[in-house]
């Protein structure tokens, strides 16, 4: 170690900040998985000032840093195991806000994931990623490795729930990602972040958004003969529509083990256990859990077993998270794997596995979140056995190869880290690896950041495609990812610029000189499958074409558009969320896996079609809101989900606009089933709807179970006449989500039309200071922080001056107002983004690496990324 | 670094087998309050686990990170409540500590301090009640008020020690004669009365006597009883925790057979009852020893236990007040007696029971702690003091010696109005106050 580096740091911090005893260091060797690796030193910052000081440091020395959190991780991500200096968060620990009213929460990155859990029911708000280890893990740490949990199926993973990041990089420097609002103009680098093992910065801060606990839960757990059996039940009960909260299920072999220690009253003899809670109001909950209960009966499960109170739910539980430990009262070591399969792949996964463990005389055991195919095999070892590790991790990289060859991930929820790294090319060719490399090379050039993680060593590679013969010009209508990626390949030795347009043709859009590529003849659906609730589709396929396909199964995707004519690739690059996002998570949360084809003719093809998966960087998620200047989206899996039983609405008419903030804000606190809460002024829908549109309206919509959403909208409304409401009207045919599309169709499109946004909390601070807004319609989205705004015969110099105003106070309060689109008259006239993220260095560094002529979407973003920039053109 | 190989327990197949139950998987981090307040992995259980077999291999030697760390272990082990592998690391640590007691020259005032406490004072009860004395005419001389407001403060550890002492006992309970049960008369049991808690909290025995007889129990006190051996113990002096325990069996076993067998042995300190709970592990090679250890440990009850075990006596009386319940770790995590305490409490006409948000982790007091790691168990004993006082409780309620003097400090460094008591205090109250038919206001 470089002395002269260490004096150095010990004049930044303070001598109880750092630690250099070598016995000292011994015990920071290892986290919960097997792989070790001593560092040279271990830091422990106060503060964010502390990480610059540390990250300059580092850089000014060369010196490798390893965040650490918990040191909770299963996959070796925390271990240096070439050396350097650990940066231990242990202190870094506060939960500085909880917002009752915006439903958010601010973290520092070592506060403990039970405590947030704790401090948030306490206010009666829920996180709800629940890793096993939550207990003593980090949220720093739970963000770095994307964690889950049991209740993955119903609520998602910490990606599904991160809004902002604050994060310091390789360079010392100090940014923000993200914030309390939501869909900033800017990469999506928080999903980017997010599960990227810290490799890409040091997280210094986290937002997170928080949904109301549920109302009611029941568990439920039933035997089964066999494992495959237990596996049609799950289909089965998926199937019916039931969105049960979690779907754990153990074999014989680890329900013994965990019967013996917890004794929850498990049938030995049984060959599956499946344990779900289901949740809701107390009048649906009876109602789910009778239909869960036939159902599984109908699939041959026995012994079923309904909790009767919270105890004995809370028993079946203890049985269940104690899995892990117990087996450590088998044999003293193990391999914990972490596959994920698409769920009607379970049962032959497991089949398989067994086969392998048996051909390598190895003893396994199995506990599974079956809702969301992720399994996680416990191959026992016992020291001492002469060759045993090397056959345990034989037996290993079969099972990875089978679940990769089932289309699955090598790892849901534990990371690469060191452990998995050698089986990330199972999934990854070089091509797609380089790609992921090259976003490493963008945010640490050094390779300073948790160094060797994740990526195995010379996998990468730059393999682009041979020239086309023909270069493609005026309209491109390619017939094919080949075809994309041999014309593109092309265009950018061309140089010549390319605009992408969804199956809309629209020739504004056209810049002389450059090309027009429409995806209208890439508009195949791809796999539909109902049973694994995932859909992979071209990008040129029309969103109404694509619903009325899963209409048919029942289903739909949660995601919406004013324009009949929207594409696929469209709706997801310029990241358009209607409110029931607030129910259903965003566009982002939707996708599962992407083909992209890049500029220079790389087609590379990201994430997998299972919701659980950390295996590298989320680039799928990278392109959602990138305005088409990162790459081709060619096509793209999405999860779907069963319709809901009904819709309905409240409709609140409101005289003051300090009123209808107040209802809408005092509803939000009501909302779990609810699929949007918005106040409209002046909203004209295109049909006839018995709601006046003058003054205000406040509407508030339920979706999901005929049971929750009665029982919910019973409570809002009584709620909201002690506050002084009037007598809603109920409405079937209207949802909130109808105003949205209301205010971006064609009624205003001879308007100037802003979206604003800001936590939402902040909404009544923001648009009581607003004079700009009396006279025009508008539409504010309460959980999302959103206003829509349309003003009306507007000059050029009142446009200017009305945005100038609205966007300096979004931008006061940590928001940013966008042009969403505008009349020709005034064209060319304002900046549609005003926005300039901290991270736009990162932006353009990306953009060149994967744009390196910068052909794609000139003008169509952010200025700075390119030169010209031009409205958001959401169309 | 020292020698390659240390001898003594940490050598044994029993050390292997008990350190590689550890799958390091971090769970017990957040359950350990040294963790909690210094952030470090070393000052964790898993920490400690890795050093302890880094200097059974011989990676660390004895004086370092093995020895500082092991020291600055309450022993709590509220992190085997947390461990879902089951790590008994009770054993552990106290391998670890015997390795450092074997291996440690202590300086000659060490020893003195030693030879003063575990040999000349614990195990004398009547040496100790006269040094309460001393300490009582200290407190009420005037010259413990003097002390505190001295504008040059007294060095941190004397401090604490001078701010542990609870306010004393002015006269002990009469040991020579059975206590008879009140009421109908229910059975026999022994009591044992600890050393600390006898000389200087002599009042919680005297209720745990009276709330005995009232729930109809004629309770016996078998003289040469002795101090349990938990500090012994706890500074790995094991043989003379072993010589303890065999004065203890012997003095229990004699006087039951002179007065006939007793339904339990009762004692009222979550520390010592664990301790004596586990003499048959402690004598378990010594085959003139074993049996009776086991017999003497089936018969031990912490109070709480065993109340909640044969039925209390309705306690009637009144008593209005706002109350928290500060688990003793022994009692909680060794002895797993964690519901009984609070259903006591619960069965108190007139008490709201309100919960700490980290019920699961020590004050700081484990037995000496606090004196040798001031600084640490202070920063322990202020979170402890900030959870209590977001509760709004005016009574404390403990159920060990070492809890309720460093609570009561703990009362004093946060400036607090609360006052600490032993669980049976409040129930001793309750049944005193039916006789009376007046309630007593806190």
């Amino acid at each position: 170690m470089n002395e002269k580096a260490v004096h150095s740091l010990r004049s930044r911090l303070s001598s109880r900040q750092i630690i250099t005893d070598p016995e000292e260091l011994l015990v920071y060797q290892i986290d919960a998985a097997q792989d070790r690796g001593i560092p040279d030193g271990v830091i422990f910052p106060n503060s964010t000032e502390d990480v610059c000081q540390i990250a300059r440091w580092s850089s000014q020395h060369g010196i490798a840093l390893i965040s650490r959190g918990g040191g909770t991780g299963l996959s070796g991500g925390a271990v240096p195991e070439h050396g350097g200096w650990i940066v231990e968060f242990s202190r870094l620990n506060r939960i500085l806000e909880i917002d009752t009213v915006g439903h958010s929460a601010v973290v520092e990155p070592g506060a403990i994931t039970q405590t947030l859990d704790e401090r948030t029911r306490a206010v009666d708000l829920y996180y709800p990623p629940d890793p096993s280890s939550g207990r003593a893990s980090t949220l720093g740490g739970n963000v770095a490795e994307n964690a889950g949990g049991p209740h993955c199926f119903k609520y998602g993973v910490t990606t599904n729930y991160i809004t902002g990041l604050e994060a310091v990089l390789a360079d010392g420097s100090h940014v923000r990602v993200g914030g309390r609002a939501l869909d900033y103009p800017e990469y999506d680098f928080v999903s980017l972040l997010t599960g990227s093992e810290g490799t890409l910065g040091l997280i210094t801060r986290i937002m997170v958004r928080l949904v109301l606990p549920p109302a009611g839960v029941k568990t439920l757990m039933a035997a089964f003969d066999t494992v495959e059996q237990a596996g049609r039940a799950v289909s089965a009960v998926i199937a019916s529509g039931l969105v049960p909260a979690t779907m754990e299920m153990m074999d014989q072999k680890i329900a013994r083990i965990v019967e013996d220690f917890a004794h929850p009253g498990i049938p030995t003899s049984a060959g599956a256990l499946l344990i779900m809670d289901v949740d809701g109001y107390p009048d649906s909950l009876d109602k789910q859990i009778s239909e869960v209960a036939r159902l599984v009966e109908k699939h041959a499960g026995f012994d079923l077993r309904i909790a009767q109170n919270s105890q004995e739910a809370e028993r079946i539980w203890y049985a269940r998270k104690s899995a892990a430990g117990a087996m450590a009262r088998l044999a003293p070591a193990y391999l914990l794997l972490d596959g994920t399969v698409p769920r009607s792949r379970l049962a032959e996964t497991l089949e398989t596995t067994n086969r392998i463990c048996e051909a390598y005389s190895l003893e396994v055991g199995y506990v599974f979140h079956a809702g969301d195919g992720n399994l996680h095999p416990f191959i026992l070892m016992y020291p001492g056995e002469e060759g045993q590790v090397g056959r345990v991790l034989k037996a290993g990289r079969e099972f990875m190869e089978l679940v990769t060859r089932l289309g699955g991930s090598i790892t849901g929820e534990h990371g690469v880290g060191i452990e998995k790294r050698p089986y990330l090319s199972l999934m990854y060719n070089p091509t797609e690896l380089g790609a992921m490399l090259e976003v490493k090379e963008v945010f640490d050039p050094n390779g300073k950041l948790n160094p060797g993680k994740v990526f195995p060593n010379n996998a990468a590679e730059k393999a682009v495609p041979g020239p086309t013969s023909d270069l493609p010009a005026g309209e491109w209508e390619p017939a094919s990812i080949a075809d994309a990626a041999s014309g593109l390949a092309g265009l950018t030795r061309a140089g010549r610029p390319v605009r992408i347009c969804g199956s809309t043709h629209s020739p504004s859009l056209n810049q002389s000189g450059s090309v027009l590529l429409n995806t209208c003849r890439m508009n195949q659906l791809r796999e539909l499958a109902p049973d694994d609730l995932y859909v992979t589709a071209e990008a040129g396929l029309r969103l109404s074409e694509l619903q009325s396909v899963l209409a048919q199964e029942g289903k739909w995707l949660p995601a919406a558009s004013p324009w009949s004519e929207t594409s696929l690739g469209g709706l997801f690059s310029t990241n358009l969320n209607a409110p029931f996002r607030m129910k259903y998570g965003g566009l982002r949360d939707q996708v599962l896996a992407m083909t992209i084809v890049m500029a220079d003719g790389r087609v590379i093809r990201v994430g997998r079609p299972v919701v659980k998966n950390v295996a590298g960087y989320d680039l799928a998620k990278l392109m959602v809101g990138s305005f088409g200047t990162l790459g081709l989206i060619a096509d793209i899996t999405l999860k779907f989900t069963a319709q809901p039983q009904c819709r309905t609405s409240l409709a609140f008419p409101a005289e003051r606009l300090q009123e209808g903030l107040a209802w809408g804000q005092a509803g939000f606190s009501f909302a779990r089933v609810a699929s949007a809460i918005v106040l409209a002024h002046q909203v004209e829908l295109p049909t006839h709807s018995g709601i006046s549109p003058n003054g205000f309206t406040l509407i508030y919509t339920a979706e999901g179970r005929q049971e929750d959403v009665d029982a919910e909208l019973d409570g809002v409304a009584r709620a909201l006449s002690q506050q002084g409401a009037p007598l809603p009207l109920r409405i079937e045919d209207i949802s909130g989500t109808d105003y949205w599309a209301a205010m971006l169709g064609p009624r205003y499109h001879e308007s100037l039309r802003l979206r604003s946004a800001v936590a939402p909390k902040d909404l009544p601070n923001y648009l009581l200071s607003q004079s700009q807004l009396s006279a025009a319609p508008f539409l504010v989205d309460f959980a999302s922080g959103f206003v829509y705004s349309a003003l009306d015969n507007v000059e050029k110099q009142s446009a200017s001056s009305s945005v100038d105003s609205l966007r300096k106070a979004a931008l006061s309060l940590g928001g940013y107002l966008v042009v969403l689109d505008l009349p020709e008259t005034i064209r060319g006239s304002l900046d549609a983004w005003g926005y300039q993220p901290d991270t736009l260095e990162l932006m353009k560094r990306l953009k060149a690496k994967w744009d390196p002529a910068g052909i794609l979407n000139r003008g169509s973003f952010l200025s700075g990324i390119d030169e010209i920039a031009g409205p958001m053109n959401v169309r | 670094m020292n020698s390659l190989r240390i001898p003594g327990p940490m050598q044994t197949p029993e050390f292997e087998r008990l350190s590689q139950q550890c799958i390091h998987c971090g769970l017990c981090l957040q359950a350990c309050p040294t963790y909690v307040v210094s952030g470090q992995e070393a000052d964790s259980p898993r920490g400690r686990i890795a050093l302890m077999r880094a200097a059974a291999f011989g990676q660390a030697g004895l004086e370092g990170a093995f020895e500082t760390h092991i020291d600055l272990c309450l022993a709590c082990r509220s992190c085997e409540t947390a461990c879902p592998s089951g790590v008994q690391y009770g054993s552990l640590v106290e391998m670890a500590r015997q390795t450092l007691s074997d291996n440690r020259h202590p300086g000659i005032l060490e020893r003195f301090i030693r030879w003063l406490a575990l040999d000349q004072l614990l195990p004398h009860i009547e040496r100790l009640k006269l040094l309460a004395r001393f300490l009582q005419l200290y407190q009420r001389s005037g010259l413990s008020r003097l002390v505190r407001s001295l504008p040059v403060p007294l060095p941190a550890r004397l401090r604490t020690m001078e701010g542990l002492l609870p306010q004393l006992p002015s006269q002990y309970p009469d040991y020579r004669q059975p206590a008879p049960a009140h009421g109908l008369k229910r059975g026999r049991v022994a009591f044992f009365y600890g050393c600390m808690q006898e000389a200087f909290l002599a009042g919680v025995n005297a209720a745990t006597i009276r709330v005995l007889q009232e729930n109809g129990y004629e309770i016996h006190f078998p003289e040469n009883q002795t101090c349990c051996g938990a500090a012994s113990l706890h500074v790995g002096e094991t043989g003379q925790a072993i010589e303890l325990a065999r004065q203890n069996i012997d003095a229990f076993m004699k006087a039951a057979q002179k007065e006939g067998p007793f339904e339990a042995i009762i004692n009222n300190a979550g520390g010592c009852g664990a301790v004596l709970k586990e003499y048959a592990h402690l004598l378990r090679d010594d085959p003139s020893y074993v049996e009776k250890a086991q017999n003497f440990v089936s018969q031990l009850r912490d109070i709480n236990e065993f109340l909640s075990e044969v039925g209390i006596v309705p306690p009637r009386g009144e008593v209005r007040a706002r109350v928290t319940y500060s688990d003793s770790c022994h009692l909680r995590h060794v002895q797993k007696v964690i519901a009984a305490p609070r259903d006591l409490l619960r069965a108190i006409p007139g008490i709201e029971l309100v919960e700490l948000s980290h019920p699961e982790l020590c004050c700081g007091s484990a037995g000496v702690y606090n004196i040798v790691h001031t600084e640490t168990a202070n920063a322990i004993l202020d979170q402890k003091m900030r959870d209590i006082q977001a509760t709004g409780a005016e009574l404390i309620v403990t159920t060990n010696t070492g809890c309720h003097f460093q609570l009561v400090y703990g009362v004093q460094r946060a400036g607090s109005r609360a006052q600490v008591v032993h669980l049976v205090e409040l129930l001793d109250r309750s049944y005193q106050a039916a006789k009376s038919n007046v309630s007593h206001p806190e």
